[in-house]
């Protein structure tokens, strides 16, 4: 009797919890990403945006781990046994590869475009032995910093801010 | 060409999000396939049951049950069980364990054994509430109830570790084939009731001291949970049951023997 009890506590709290947490986290990757939109970021080794000068060049990397709720765990159960999409899954790796691109941003804000971005991704399923289920994303890059030469480019900003 | 920074305006890499639908549709019908699967193997086990021989079962299941040392109480005990047997169909012989222990309980054990604990006998008030728990025991023996009991639970078993892979998830599907089995074991224990009720009136020739015992469990009873995943049913319905039996099949009620003396000399210091 009692695991029926604790079972379906476990899955609406993590129902109710994990709808909060994840419509809280979209609010603030969309806020976040209009912010940041002004610093280009490419996985190509090339320069997206060609420079006039080049002032520093900087490995940045950003990481993030996170979790899925125990409803959506056990809805990804289920359907690993019927097979099909996983969509519940879906929601917490395309919000987890935003997050990682978007702390990779943020360790470099007077940069002027970020180039060569790689992504990776290794899950934490089962680290505790009792099935987590977390996904950490690990995004790296080149920041590069100094004065494009396209003049309507935010990147004046940035060398107002190296010259102070 | 130049570049010209810009959200994407939707985002195509999130599927189709529903998922109280998809949870709904998806754990209804695999526990519905899974429950169907279950209903069957249970009754195919009821058949294999049948082509097991008692003697057979005997042999198989000699050695579960713990042993108990000597005791007169022992004694006692085997020899009611001895007497309430004859009054049934079961043909090998019973072996009856009194335990030392203050739970108010009695168990049946594949291949025969029945144990009896001390907390039980300090609960009765005769011999016929005794010897109506013990026919109760007995039915079960006679009804085959342990086989199919263990059968299901290996059914249950392997189907939770088939579905998930892994004996660890298998809890997930507990509740609902917990409720499968309880509501089989419900049915089986008022079969038992009725079964002791005619071992009794065989015996003593009427059935009074039937229902001492479920009395004096109602009386400690604190239930806030429902009954349905209980094994056991609930003792109002198992007292309703027993009256209405003995109402439809006539039995008479009478005075009760008292407990031997061997059985209330002494109490289990707390």
């Amino acid at each position: 009797m009692s695991p029926f009890i604790g079972f379906f506590i476990l899955l609406l709290l993590g129902f109710i919890f994990g709808r909060i947490a994840e419509a809280q986290h979209y609010q603030r990757i969309a806020e976040r990403e209009q912010y940041w939109m002004h610093l280009p970021n490419s996985s190509q080794r090339d320069l997206l945006i060609p420079m006039q000068r080049i002032d520093d060049v900087k490995m940045v990397c950003g990481s993030v781990v996170i979790s899925i709720d125990y409803f959506k765990r056990i809805l990804a159960l289920l359907r690993s046994i019927v097979g099909g999409p996983v969509s519940s899954y879906e929601t917490l790796i395309d919000r987890a590869r935003r997050e990682a691109i978007l702390r990779l941003k943020e360790q470099c804000a007077g940069a002027s475009q970020i180039i060569n971005i790689r992504v990776e991704t290794s899950s934490i399923h089962n680290a505790a032995g009792n099935g987590i289920g977390s996904v950490e994303l690990l995004a790296y890059g080149t920041a590069i910093y100094g004065l494009t030469s396209e003049a309507s480019t935010p990147a004046v900003t940035l060398s107002q801010s190296n010259a102070a | 060409m130049r570049f010209r920074p810009k959200l994407p305006e939707h985002n195509p890499n999130i599927g189709r999000q529903r998922p109280l639908q998809d949870f709904l549709v998806l754990g209804g019908g695999i526990l519905l396939i899974v429950g169907l699967i279950y209903l069957l193997l249970g009754l195919a086990i009821d058949k294999a049951i049948t082509y097991i021989s008692p003697e057979r079962e005997q042999q198989w299941f000699q050695g579960w049950a713990p042993a108990s040392s000597p005791s007169v109480e022992q004694e006692t005990l085997q020899s009611l069980a001895h007497g309430l047997q004859k009054c049934t169909t079961l043909t090998y012989p019973i072996t009856v364990h009194f335990m030392d222990s203050n739970e108010s309980n009695a168990v049946v054990f594949p291949g025969g054994t029945v144990l009896i604990y001390r907390g039980l006998l300090n609960t009765l008030d005769s011999e016929n509430a005794l010897a109506f728990v013990i026919a109760h025991e007995l039915a079960h023996l006679q009804h085959r109830d342990h086989l199919r009991g263990m059968g299901r639970a290996v059914v249950l078993a392997l189907l939770s570790s088939l579905l998930t892979g892994s004996h660890d998830t298998g809890a997930l599907f507990l509740p609902a084939t917990e409720l499968g089995l309880a509501q089989h074991s419900q049915q089986r224990e008022l079969a038992a009731d009725a079964a002791a009720l005619a071992t009794l009136d065989c015996y003593y020739g009427h059935t009074g001291g039937a229902e001492v015992f479920f009395q004096s469990m109602l009386q400690q009873e604190t239930r806030l949970l429902p009954t349905w995943f209980d094994s056991h049913p609930a003792l109002q319905v198992r007292l309703d049951a027993l009256k209405e039996k003995r109402h439809i099949l006539g039995y008479t009620m009478k005075g009760v023997t008292p407990l031997p003396a061997a059985l209330t000399t002494k109490a289990v210091a707390p």
